[in-house]
């Protein structure tokens, strides 16, 4: 575990990232509370003081505390519900058009490895922050395989139901309005080519 | 019900602050409108030291929420990157004023039951 006592502006400002994300903050405010909270870690450090003295001894806390305080509950979890269909209606949507089918068997092994390659990501973000996008893939490809063999292992590569391509399409539309607005933040805060 | 007492006067000083953080807030901001890092300096230079500087930062998403301030980025006065500054709204203004009347009434009766209570020198039976 990485000691809070040692964590640079950099590695706090990671596990807050990643920690406002999870909590279904929007893209817009995570880029705002980022900046504002970069600013104060360098003006702390300026006047002698250090990152601890800003953000306390469980940055998790402080930056959860945060995340209450900037979105209510309800608004957040919709957020992540949505959000978290939009990345399965994707998946379903790659699969179906990689196969040439309009319909997705899901067996014990797909949800074995997607529930611990999500379970993974977020719990390793969550603790130390992002690795970078190639990093964490392997990470949490390494869990999610040995996940896939443990559950052949017992016995559990039947299918559990059939999705039709439909689905796709019924799951990516909530979180689409989401996912418009993120973009449309990342496009318009993106630093201008003169 | 009722929390332990207060191990020493610093966790006492914690715990009257966080009690009344919001109208140090909003006051200061009344004065012109402030930037994270200002509101602690200022804190600290009226002797009001925060054991987690960060934790202004809820407490203004917080009164933003509610109504009380609103914010604006702008170029900060010692340079670098804009701030994120923060000014009182009308129902800012209003929240400030109760907020004082109840601090001036409640800071006045605690004072005179602590000052009518003080120890007179002579010892109980």
């Amino acid at each position: 575990m990485t000691n809070q006592r040692t964590m640079t502006n950099q590695q706090i400002l990671a596990v807050c990232r990643s920690n406002w994300e999870y909590r279904g903050i929007d893209d817009g405010s995570v880029r705002e509370m980022l900046d504002e909270l970069s600013a104060h870690l360098e003006d702390a450090v300026a006047a002698g003081r250090t990152p601890q003295d800003v953000v306390g001894d469980d940055v998790k806390k402080f930056a959860a505390s945060w995340a209450r305080a900037r979105a209510p509950f309800a608004r957040r979890l919709l957020r992540t519900a949505a959000m978290v269909c939009f990345v399965i209606g994707w998946l379903i949507l790659a699969r179906c058009l990689v196969r040439w089918t309009t319909e997705r068997v899901v067996s014990v092994d797909d949800v074995a490895f997607w529930a611990v390659v999500a379970a993974v990501t977020v719990a390793w973000e969550l603790r130390r922050g992002s690795l970078g996008l190639g990093r964490n893939l392997a990470v949490a490809l390494v869990a999610g395989l040995a996940a896939v063999l443990l559950s052949q292992w017992l016995g559990g590569d039947e299918a559990l139901f059939t999705l039709p391509l439909w689905a796709a399409p019924v799951l990516l539309l909530p979180g689409l309005p989401y996912a418009v607005a993120d973009a449309r933040g990342r496009k318009s805060t993106a630093p201008s080519v003169d | 019900m009722t929390k332990g007492l207060p191990a020493n006067g610093d966790q006492r000083r914690s715990q009257l602050l966080r009690g009344v953080l919001d109208l140090c807030l909003l006051s200061l901001i009344a004065e012109r409108p402030r930037y994270g890092f200002e509101f602690v300096a200022a804190l600290a230079d009226n002797g009001l030291d925060l054991v987690s500087e960060g934790s202004i930062y809820p407490l203004l998403a917080r009164l933003e929420r509610d109504g009380v301030i609103s914010s604006y980025r702008a170029p900060s006065a010692s340079g670098g990157a804009p701030r994120k500054y923060y000014r009182l709204t009308e129902a800012g203004r209003a929240e400030l004023a109760s907020g004082r009347a109840v601090w001036h009434a409640f800071s006045g009766r605690v004072g005179r039951i602590l000052t009518a209570t003080e120890p007179t020198g002579g010892s109980a039976p």
